[in-house]
């Protein structure tokens, strides 16, 4: 080596090293130095809006009395507890839950912000969520058809906690087209471009089928998303409809009309299933300060949840409620599907065809008047049994109608009847026709107006 | 080439600002810029054909002794800024992203202090260093665009059409942030590659990675860009692998080695200038004055916490960047040459 030897550049790495090294001095006050177990890892964050229009925030945390920190793991206690307080902002309720717990929470680990049915306007979690430090852009956001903190209270004591359940059913459902997409990026993204809106999924909680039929009865309309008042029922439960006790199975209204109609037995919900067998006996709260557990009211009929329709978001406000069934349309038409089986009945008979996005063309034109996009979804069609050429041909056509009317429904519901941008028209616009995107950012209510979209499927066997 | 690029790569790494919510004038601008600052170059190429050996400082003092003095303080008092600018936007970043851990003064002076010691080793570990920062930068730029690929979509890219007000304020912010060009005057008598190919080289890299990093964070980002901050910084909060579940961390130590590498570059550069003018006064004495210049207007500054881009960086750095880096080598690349030219 050269004049300038080894030993000063380790010098320098030393050096710099030594910059990251004071990263863990002791000090006082602000930056006093905190260990791990003096901080509370957050997983999940639930915001509910009270009667008198505060903020309820519920912190879902580690309880390391269940999570096999101190070996062996004792699986008869659940490994996460929550923490509630109520205040006038999102961060004072945070800081409240500090308080009370005497540990400073940290928020870089969390995988989910659950928003209660109240919530009436969701640009101030928004807000929270894109200048608090070190929260994930990729962290998810959903709508639950309860209240966050009931949803959050669920105990899980197989191994996981329920922010990580809750986060593998997510992507799961994102796979099968039930959930659309739900990353907190993605969500800003959408309200950046369309003025406030975005779709979020829903999530709900399954429970057993007495409690589902008395609710069934009671259940009114499903669009009370952001109402506060007069929710204190915890058993509503919006467009719940038929649950089964294995947690398969679990369907919209909609989708039992159609001939062909599509079986929810995606992977995560039996997983989801599988996880509250396990479940069902651990009601205790556990953790510190003033954490809530264990409510009676929702004592072993929980079991875990389930994701059921998305809350269609305009001006940051909820305005209504889709189905099962059109998001499923929605998926096929924006990001896709990996796969979705779906049964045709061929004569008497139900076959299950696997169906996945391959490819998805759109173009956009102006005919009388109106803004006409043209997707060309291409479909890859399998089949779990054995069938002639022409009952591959029939059950693709089965296929076809069914995935067409879901695809429908979705049009109708959220552009037709609520016209919403939540079908990427901004994007297709500004890539295709700048003059019309122009237009649509100065008026969008006008130009949804006049926008048609029509569907075709080309199948691939 | 390569302590050149690293010394630019420090702006794109800590603000893309897309202040204007408008990449396309970003992109039009950028490019625009990249083309004047070749222009810019020639005249330092042709300095550095006629004066090999001499950095612009020697040249001017051998011309006229006060003139010559006059420029190295300019030089130093350039260099000041840059490091003074490079404290805001690093404090910022801190402030922004880790206010709980460490208090700003502290990370300030260990930054300061760790590239005192480079500039007082000299240009060959500067230059070392610049190697390592410069293999750290593109193993984690390359990590986390990997992590970030299947996150990518064209249907996020949202163009818009260019204003020229939008283009000719990207312009000017572009080449106000080319403070390399105070750089080479003064470090081109230790190149020994050709001029005109480390600092079209330098700019070049510049080039590729700048449209690289536009071209992930709008993929990726969509219109968050709008809103953040720290686009780049939070690609790496964004990206995931099935093992690791955000990767800010691998850019974290990448930004920090770049930050020690600019600032060690600029007080090497004051310590030279200063040296040419003052030859009594040892160098390492004109090194410590302005790292403790530059340390106590960075401290003042960030202990009020004002970050922003200030009428210093607007308008007396931007005309001593000119000034020093443009308009003294035209006017020094008439006449004669050196013997060895």
């Amino acid at each position: 080596m050269s004049r300038f030897g080894l030993k000063k550049l380790l010098i320098i790495a030393v050096c710099v090293l030594f910059v990251f090294s004071l990263c863990s001095c002791n000090a006082t006050g602000r930056y006093e130095k905190r260990d791990l177990d003096e901080k509370i890892i957050v997983h999940a964050l639930g915001v509910d809006i009270t009667d008198d229009g505060k903020y309820e925030v519920t912190l879902q945390m580690l309880a390391q009395q269940g999570s096999g920190s101190s070996t062996p793991i004792d699986p008869s206690k659940p490994n996460s507890a929550t923490v509630s307080q109520i205040a006038d902002t999102i961060p004072a309720a945070i800081e409240r839950c500090e308080t009370d717990l005497g540990k400073k929470a940290f928020l870089g680990h969390s995988e989910l912000i659950l928003l209660g049915k109240s919530v009436s306007d969701i640009s101030p979690v928004l807000d929270f969520a894109v200048n608090t430090q070190g929260i994930s852009l990729g962290i998810f956001m959903a709508y639950t058809d309860l209240t966050a903190k009931e949803i959050l209270d669920i105990k899980i004591t197989s191994g996981t906690y329920s922010a990580e359940v809750l986060k593998e059913i997510f992507e799961e459902s994102k796979k099968n087209g039930t959930s659309t997409e739900c990353e907190l990026i993605r969500h800003i993204d959408n309200i950046e471009n369309t003025n406030g809106t975005t779709v979020m999924p829903i999530i709900k909680k399954i429970k057993d089928n007495k409690k589902t039929s008395d609710e069934e009865e009671n259940s009114s309309s499903d669009e009370s998303f952001g109402n506060s008042k007069g929710e204190s029922s915890k058993t509503k439960a919006g467009n719940e409809k038929v649950e089964n006790k294995s947690g398969k199975g679990s369907q919209s209204d909609s989708s039992s009309e159609s001939e062909s109609s599509s079986e929810s037995e995606s992977s995560s919900e039996s997983e989801s299933s599988s996880q509250s067998e396990s479940s069902s006996e651990s009601e205790g709260g556990s953790g510190g300060g003033e954490e809530s557990g264990g409510e009676s009211s929702q004592e072993a009929e929980v079991t875990a949840f389930y994701i059921d329709g998305a809350v269609i978001v305009k001006n940051q406000k909820p305005q209504a409620v889709m189905t099962r069934d059109e998001v499923i349309g929605l998926s096929f038409m924006n990001n896709g599907i990996a796969e979705q089986t779906i049964n045709a009945k061929i004569g008497d008979t139900l076959t299950a065809v696997s169906v996945g996005s391959a490819k998805k063309d759109t173009k956009v034109s102006i005919k009388d008047n109106k803004i006409v996009v043209d997707i060309n979804l291409n479909l890859s069609y399998e089949f779990y049994q054995t069938l002639s050429e022409k009952e591959k041909k029939t059950a693709t056509e089965k296929a076809n109608e069914h995935i067409y009317s879901l695809c429908r429904k979705a049009i109708e519901k959220a552009l037709k009847k609520e016209n919403a941008d939540i079908f990427e028209i901004h994007s297709l616009l500004n890539h295709n026709d700048y003059v019309l995107y122009e237009e649509y950012r100065k008026n969008q209510e006008e130009v949804l107006k006049k926008v048609d979209i029509n569907i075709k499927i080309t199948p691939q066997i | 080439m390569v302590i050149l690029f690293i010394s630019r790569i420090f702006y794109s790494m800590t603000f893309i600002p897309f202040k204007y919510n408008d990449v396309t004038c970003q992109v039009i601008g950028f490019s625009i810029a990249t083309a004047i600052e070749c222009l810019a170059v020639i005249p330092l190429i042709i300095l550095y054909k006629k004066h090999p050996d001499k950095n612009i400082c020697q040249v001017a003092y051998e011309k006229s002794k006060f003139l010559g003095i006059l420029i190295c303080i300019a030089f130093a008092f350039a260099a000041v800024l840059v490091i003074n600018r490079l404290f805001r936007y690093f404090g910022y970043f801190m402030y922004l992203t880790f206010p709980d851990f460490l208090p700003l003064w502290l990370v300030i002076g260990a930054v300061a202090i760790v590239s005192f010691y480079a500039a007082f080793q000299g240009i060959e570990a500067i230059a070392r260093s610049a190697g390592i920062a410069f293999a750290f930068f593109i193993l984690s730029f390359v990590i986390v665009a990997a992590a970030l690929i299947t996150k990518m979509s064209f249907s996020n890219v949202i163009y818009t059409y260019p204003k020229f007000s939008n283009i000719w304020h990207e312009i000017y912010y572009e080449l106000s942030r080319f403070s390399e060009l105070l750089l080479f005057p003064i470090l081109y008598p230790y190149v020994k590659e050709k001029a005109g190919k480390s600092i079209y080289g330098a700019i070049a890299l510049k080039l590729i990675f700048v449209y690289l990093i536009i071209t992930v964070c709008v993929l990726t980002l969509g219109s968050y860009l709008n809103i953040s901050k720290f686009p780049f910084f939070d690609l790496g909060a964004y990206a995931e692998t099935f093992i690791i579940e955000r990767l800010d961390a691998f850019l974290l130590p990448a930004w920090i080695l770049v930050a020690f590498v600019k600032t060690a570059l600029f007080m090497f550069v004051a310590k030279i200038a200063l040296a040419t003018g003052f030859k009594r006064v040892k160098s390492n004495v004109l090194l410590l004055i302005v790292s403790v210049a530059a340390l106590a207007v960075s401290l003042a500054a960030v202990l009020q916490e004002k970050w922003s881009f200030n009428v210093w960086d607007k308008g007396v750095l931007s005309i001593l960047i000119i000034g020093l880096g443009v308009l003294l080598p035209i006017a020094y690349c008439f006449g004669k040459g050196d013997e060895n030219e």
